[in-house]
């Protein structure tokens, strides 16, 4: 009983850390460079799919025909960086103001995750594709759920110290600059379009980072592990804990986190699993309107630069 | 005609912009030296701001062709790229100030402009491994030694969006200085600010034009117009009524009909 705890406990600190990686990658397009995107799961969905096959050892009975069988350690940069390519030559949508961004990054995400229901070929569709992993094969439950706990702190952390050294350098400056008043960055020879280009790149990697270590984590992967609500939720988070603000953007993931983990202890009512699943929406949704109304900026609001403010 | 003083730095040929029907600029053709002082003057809604906004690239003409040191920029006018236009030497303030709010003064005045070989995204990787930032200093302190021109060291750590019409304006001419242009288009540079300090953005204008500086104004407040400016244009209906010297405008009858006569005559 409480291994099975310490292990769902443990599970939780996964998904949070990995969440994390999400969202300060949002917090890059949004919160710092101005750039609506509803479709961020798509990168998630990049970075996990594209270590999936590169990783995968395809058989003559197997559904899914691609695949190179490389090691995790080889696929995962070769599929940041895939991802990082497909971000850059999609990235020009950034010119287009924050309706069209919506419908466009939204379209997007659903693009993705239609293909990769229907080309089973290629990604194993609803059955799923499945990676071999040492890392599972050897540890018990408890070990392999601490062992990823670790794994994914440092790279959160890094992510973490990257994303704030950007914040604070000159290149985040201009970013905020241009979210602030794009015409006005503009007027002062700021290129406007192509430093948002870089933002929505660098936030797509750091998006894929996340999604290729949640493949690795979770081992098998289908379509339905990245809903395209996924990236609502991942908006709540930032705009609960502040947008633009590093520390809010992990806030705000802890206490969603937390609330999900409270509604499945605690709300799980079994003849009916969906009104503590619903309840927990209900719970967030009501948070984040009193944090809208009574404090539009976020918790923590928004960054703080070492020049006063 | 050789000598320098006569160097024409901005031609505009026949240039056009319409909002619907109203014909904000209609056929408006005019040369800055460079080197001067020019004011654009003119009632509310003679087209004074759609002319910088054509010039600076926030607008599109519709015809007409715009020359920045006999380079054709109209290419660039019309694609809107400001930025590029900021690059080769054209700034502009804006009528009611821009800035970025919600970033102190000290931090807006960070902003402004790449410097040479500045590549932010490489200085940043830089940052990760070095705790030392250069360009980052060199930015710090041309910033401070601007606040300190402008008489704002005091408000460094406020919020612009906290201060008066006429510190933002201040703020704003700030960060064109460090842009450091060689075409200044002010639109009503001292539109807000207070008395006192009037005195000190004329001395920077006056002191641009020792350095070599052009500068093009827009403003309602005649005395200094009539006081420091080379060359007067008298825009009306988006037409170029009159041209001259300041005296030559005071004198002008079309002029005195059209704009002083009717508003205030100003000395």
């Amino acid at each position: 009983m409480t291994t099975v705890f310490i292990a769902f406990l443990l599970n939780f600190v996964v998904l949070f850390l990995i969440y994390v990686i999400f969202v300060l990658g949002l917090n890059i397009q949004w919160g710092q460079a101005g750039i609506l995107n509803f479709g961020l799961v798509a990168f998630a969905m990049l970075g996990a799919y594209i270590t999936g096959i590169l990783m995968f050892h395809p058989t003559a009975s197997s559904i899914m025909q691609v695949g190179l069988g490389l090691p995790f350690l080889v696929a995962f940069p070769i599929a940041v960086a895939v991802t990082g390519v497909i971000a850059w030559f999609i990235s020009p949508i950034v010119k287009f103001g924050l309706e069209e961004l919506a419908i466009i990054t939204l379209a997007f995400a659903v693009l993705v995750h239609i293909v990769t229901d229907n080309e089973a070929w290629l990604t194993g569709g609803t059955t799923g594709l499945m990676i071999t992993s040492n890392l599972n094969d050897r540890l018990d439950v408890l070990t392999y759920n601490l062992a990823f706990v670790g794994i994914l702190l440092v790279v959160a952390l890094a992510v973490y110290y990257f994303t704030r050294t950007l914040n604070f350098s000159q290149f985040g400056r201009i970013l905020n600059a241009i979210r602030l008043d794009e015409l006005k960055a503009k007027s002062l020879g700021i290129d406007a379009v192509s430093y948002r280009m870089k933002a929505f790149v660098i936030g797509s990697v750091i998006v894929a980072i996340g999604g290729s270590l949640y493949l690795y984590f979770v081992v098998r992967t289908v379509p339905d592990l990245f809903p395209v609500d996924l990236t609502f939720i991942l908006w709540i988070a930032l705009l609960l804990g502040g947008s633009g603000n590093n520390r809010g953007a992990v806030l705000g993931m802890g206490i969603y986190m937390l609330l999900d983990m409270l509604a499945r202890l605690y709300l799980n009512i079994p003849a009916h699993p969906e009104v503590g699943a619903g309840l927990k929406y209900v719970v967030t949704g009501l948070l984040l309107v009193v944090v809208i109304v009574r404090r539009p900026e976020g918790i923590l609001g928004p960054r703080r630069s070492k020049y006063g403010g | 005609m050789v000598d320098r003083e006569v160097r024409t730095i901005l031609r505009c040929e026949h240039l056009s912009r319409s909002f619907g029907a109203t014909k904000a600029i209609d056929d408006c053709s005019l040369e800055v030296q460079e080197g001067t002082i020019t004011s654009i003057i003119g009632p509310n809604g003679a087209g004074k701001t759609t002319l910088f906004n054509l010039i600076g690239g926030f607008l599109r003409p519709d015809s007409g062709e715009i020359y920045f040191r006999d380079r054709d920029v109209t290419v660039l006018c019309r694609g809107c790229k400001c930025h590029v236009l900021a690059k080769i030497g054209i700034a502009q303030s804006f009528q009611a100030p821009r800035g970025f709010g919600e970033m102190t003064i000290m931090e807006s005045l960070m902003v402004p402009p790449p410097l040479a070989n500045d590549n932010t995204l490489f200085s940043t990787l830089k940052l990760l491994i070095s705790k030392k930032d250069t360009s980052c200093e060199v930015r710090e302190k041309r910033a401070l030694d601007m606040l300190s021109g402008i008489g704002l060291e005091g408000k460094r750590n406020d919020r612009l969006l906290d201060q008066d019409a006429g510190t933002q304006k201040l703020v704003e001419l700030a960060q064109i200085l460090l842009l450091d242009p060689s075409l200044f288009l002010l639109d009503e540079p001292l539109a807000g600010v207070s008395r006192n300090k009037v005195p000190l953005i004329l001395n920077y204008i006056k002191g641009l034009r020792d350095k070599g500086k052009t500068i093009v104004m827009i403003e309602h407040k005649m005395e200094p117009v009539l006081n420091i400016s080379d060359v007067i244009h008298v825009l009306v209906n988006g037409k170029v009524l009159a041209s001259g010297s300041p005296e030559e405008i005071r004198e002008d009858q079309r002029v005195k009909e059209a704009y002083l006569g009717v508003s205030h005559a100003g000395t």
